[in-house]
C-alpha cells in the first residue's frame, strides 16, 4: 500500500500532535528555558510543518485521486505470506538464540530462509552449515564477538 | 644523517614495513564487515601495540584505520550495507551501480578518490597542522550547533524525490535520535519502561536494518523480478577512474578541502564530512537529477571528504592532544604510551618521530590501492553466489553484525524494527538517506544546543554573537532560504521581460 500525499501528509500530522502531547511530560533543566523537551518538541513542530505541506501539495496535485495505492505485488498473496514467514523466522531467532545458541538457531535461519528463496533443500542445508560455520570462526573466534553459547547444549546429556 | 632521513630509515624499517601490510589486510577485513567498525579495528589492535616500537605501534593503527574507513564502502556497493554512516550518505549511488552492472567504476571511484582525500588530508596534516589546530579550537557549541544543522540541511539536497517526503525521513531519524537517557538532562524519553532503550537506538543496528535488512524484504516480496547485481569484473577499474577524475576535478578537490577542514573539527568527524560533501555535490551538479540513481559525481565527492575527514581528525589531535574523532581518542593514548606526548611541542622535540608519522600516513593511504583493489576482487566473487541463496546469508551477517555492537539480542529487535521500517518507507517513496542523518545528528543537535543555552542563559541571540557562529548561521540560514530567493529572482526576471 502506497501512501499519496494526503494520507502521509495525515500520517504526519498525526504523529506531530502526539509527539506534542509527549514532550509536554517532560521538564526543563531546572533553572534553565530548555531540557528534554526541547529536541521532541521541535520536532513536532518541524512534523506540523511537513505535514501540511503534505497535506497542501497532495490536496493541488491528487484532486480525485484514491488516498492510497496498492502496487502489484501487494495484491498477490504468496509475497504477503513470504514476507511474514521472513520477519517471523528472524523474530524466532531472536526468541531461541540465547537458549539454542548461535550455531544451532543460526543453521535453522539460514536454511529456513533459503527453502523460502526456494533453494533445494539439498543445497540448502549443506550452504547454511558451511555459512554457519564460516560465520562462527570469523566472530566468534576471530573477532571475539560472544555469539551465544546456548544453554540447550549445556543440558546434562 | 638528518631528521628527515632518520625518519625515513625509521619507517621503512622491514618490520614497520610488514606490520603496515599486516594492519591493512586486518582493517580491510573489519571495515568489510557489516556491524564492525574502524574505531573497533583501531581498539582490538591497541593491545597488540603495547609490544611495539612507536613507529610501528603508530603505523599499524593509521593503515588499520584508513583501510577499514575504505573497506566499508565495499559492502555497501555491493549488498547495500553501508559499513559506516558516513558510507550511508552514497550507499544508494554505490549499490545501484553495481546492480546497473557499473559496479567497477564505483568501487574504483570509491577507492582512488579514498586515496586521494586521505593524501591530501595528510598534506594538510603536513603543511597546515597549527593553523588550522588553532582555527577548530575556536569552534564552541555555538559553532558546532550550526555545523550540525547544515548537515541536518544535507536531508533536504540528498533526498532523490520529493523534499516533504525526504524530511518525513528526517523526522523519522530524528525521533528515534530522542528516545532513551542519552540527552543533556539524563531523563528517559520514550522509552516505555524498557531497560535496553535505555541507552537509545544504536545507528549501526537501524542502519542495517533500514538498507540491508530492507533490501532482503524487498527480494522477498519482488524476488526475481529485481533481478541480481552483475558481478564487477576489477579488469581497467582503476584506470578508468582517470577519466572520472578528468570529468570531476573540481569535486574532488571541495570533497578533499571540505573533508579535512571539518575532519580537524573535534567531534565532527567523517560522517558530516561525507553527508555535506554529497549534498553540496548534489546542489552544484548539473545533473542533480542523476543523485541516488546510481552517478559517480557525488561518490567521488563524498568518498574523497570521508578519508580527507580521517587525516584531518589528526590535526588537533597531534597539536593539541584533543580527539577529532574516535579513532583518534584511542590513538592519543596509544602516542602518551609510545612517549610521544601529543601538543605543540612533539613538532619540536621529536620531530623525527613525527616526520615519521607523516611518512606512514602517506604510505598507508599509497598502500590503499593495491590492497584495496584485492580486496575489492576478493569481495566482488560475493555477487556469482545466486540471489537465493544470498540473501539468506546476507539475513545472518546483519543478525550478527547488530548483535556485535550490543552484544544482545536488543540489536537484532532493533535491526528487524528497521528493517521493517526501512521496506515500509521505500515501498511509499520515503528516502532511507535522510533518516540515518537524523539518527546520527540528532543527538549532536541537542547536546550543543542545550550546552549553549546554559552558557548563554537560554539567549537565542547568542547564536550570532561570535564571528564564526554568526557567519555559519547566516549561511545556514541562507542555504535554506535559497530556493525561495531563486523562484523570487527568476518570477522578478520574468516580469520584467
Amino acid at each position: 500500500m502506497r501512501l499519496g500525499d494526503r494520507a502521509l501528509g495525515a500520517l504526519t500530522l498525526l504523529g506531530a500532535v502526539g509527539l506534542f502531547f509527549a514532550s509536554r511530560q517532560f521538564s526543563p533543566i531546572p533553572g534553565q528555558k530548555y531540557g528534554a523537551e526541547t529536541l521532541p518538541l521541535v520536532i513536532s513542530i518541524l512534523a506540523g510543518a511537513v505535514g501540511i505541506w503534505l497535506l497542501v501539495q497532495g490536496l493541488a496535485t491528487e484532486r480525485g485521486a484514491a488516498l492510497t495505492t496498492t502496487p502489484d505485488w501487494a495484491r498477490e498473496p504468496a509475497a504477503w505470506a513470504k514476507i511474514m514467514a521472513a520477519i517471523i523466522v528472524i523474530a524466532g531467532y531472536i526468541l531461541v538464540s540465547d537458549w539454542l545458541g548461535f550455531t544451532i538457531s543460526s543453521l535453522i535461519l539460514v536454511a529456513a530462509l533459503m527453502l523460502l528463496t526456494g533453494t533445494r533443500l539439498l543445497t540448502a542445508l549443506p550452504v547454511a552449515l558451511a555459512t554457519v560455520i564460516v560465520v562462527q570462526f570469523a566472530f566468534g573466534k576471530l573477532l571475539l564477538v560472544p555469539l551465544p553459547r546456548g544453554e540447550f547444549l549445556s543440558l546434562p546429556w | 644523517m638528518s631528521v628527515l632521513a632518520q625518519s625515513f630509515a625509521m619507517v621503512f624499517d622491514p618490520q614497520v614495513l610488514l606490520v603496515m601490510l599486516l594492519s591493512g589486510a586486518f582493517g580491510l577485513f573489519v571495515g568489510a564487515i557489516p556491524g564492525l567498525t574502524a574505531t573497533m579495528a583501531t581498539a582490538l589492535l591497541v593491545p597488540i601495540t603495547f609490544f611495539m616500537e612507536p613507529i610501528a605501534a603508530i603505523a599499524s593503527i593509521v593503515t588499520a584505520s584508513a583501510m577499514a574507513i575504505f573497506s566499508g564502502d565495499i559492502p555497501g556497493a555491493l549488498l547495500r550495507i553501508p559499513g559506516t554512516p558516513a558510507s550511508a550518505a552514497y550507499v544508494e549511488d554505490s549499490y545501484r551501480m553495481t546492480r546497473a552492472g557499473r559496479g567497477p567504476e564505483a568501487l574504483g571511484a570509491l577507492l582512488v578518490f579514498s586515496v586521494i582525500g586521505g593524501i591530501f588530508g595528510t598534506i594538510v596534516l603536513i603543511v597546515a597542522s597549527p593553523i588550522l589546530a588553532e582555527m577548530a579550537l575556536k569552534f564552541s557549541s555555538f559553532e558546532y550547533f550550526w555545523l550540525v544543522l547544515l548537515g541536518l540541511s544535507a536531508a533536504i539536497f540528498v533526498s532523490p524525490g520529493s523534499v516533504p517526503r525526504g524530511l518525513v525521513a528526517l523526522i523519522i531519524g530524528l525521533v528515534a535520535a530522542s528516545v532513551g537517557m542519552d540527552n543533556p538532562t539524563a531523563e528517559p524519553r520514550f522509552t516505555f519502561g524498557n531497560l535496553d532503550l535505555l541507552g537509545g537506538i544504536s545507528f549501526i543496528p537501524a542502519m542495517i536494518g533500514l538498507f540491508a535488512l530492507a533490501e532482503v524484504f524487498r527480494y522477498f516480496v519482488h524476488g526475481h523480478k529485481l533481478g541480481a547485481p552483475l558481478r564487477p569484473s576489477t579488469k581497467g577499474m582503476l584506470r578508468s577512474q582517470i577519466g572520472v577524475l578528468r570529468r570531476y576535478p573540481k569535486q574532488m578537490l571541495r570533497g578533499n578541502i571540505t573533508g579535512t577542514l571539518i575532519g580537524a573539527l573535534p567531534g565532527a568527524g567523517a560522517d558530516i564530512a561525507a553527508w555535506i560533501s554529497y549534498a553540496m555535490s548534489k546542489r552544484f551538479s548539473r545533473e542533480p537529477e542523476k543523485f541516488g540513481k546510481g552517478h559517480v559525481e557525488g561518490l567521488v565527492e563524498a568518498g574523497a571528504s570521508n578519508n580527507a575527514a580521517v587525516s584531518g581528525a589528526w590535526i588537533p589531535a597531534l597539536v593539541f592532544g584533543i580527539p577529532g574523532d574516535s579513532i583518534t581518542a584511542i590513538v592519543i593514548g596509544v602516542l602518551y604510551i609510545k612517549g610521544m606526548n601529543p601538543g605543540p611541542t612533539i613538532f619540536i622535540n621529536q620531530a623525527e618521530l613525527i616526520n615519521a608519522l607523516f611518512i606512514v600516513f602517506l604510505l598507508a593511504n599509497l598502500l590503499m590501492i593495491p590492497l584495496g583493489w584485492l580486496a575489492i576482487r576478493a569481495s566482488t566473487t560475493i555477487l556469482a553466489v545466486p540471489q537465493k541463496i544470498l540473501m539468506p546469508i546476507i539475513t545472518l551477517f546483519c543478525i550478527v553484525g547488530a548483535f556485535a555492537i550490543t552484544n544482545s539480542v536488543f540489536g537484532i529487535i532493533l535491526m528487524l524494527a528497521f528493517g521493517v521500517l526501512g521496506f515500509l518507507m521505500e515501498e511509499n517513496d520515503i528516502p532511507i538517506a535522510p533518516a540515518i542523518l537524523g539518527l546520527v545528528l540528532g543527538p549532536l543537535l541537542e547536546q550543543h544546543f542545550i550546552t549553549s543555552m546554559i552558557k548563554a542563559d537560554g539567549n537565542l541571540l547568542s547564536f550570532f554573537e561570535r564571528p564564526i557562529a554568526a557567519g555559519l548561521g547566516i549561511f545556514t540560514i541562507l542555504v535554506w532560504c535559497a530556493p525561495l530567493i531563486r523562484r523570487i529572482l527568476i518570477r522578478r526576471k520574468e516580469a520584467l521581460t
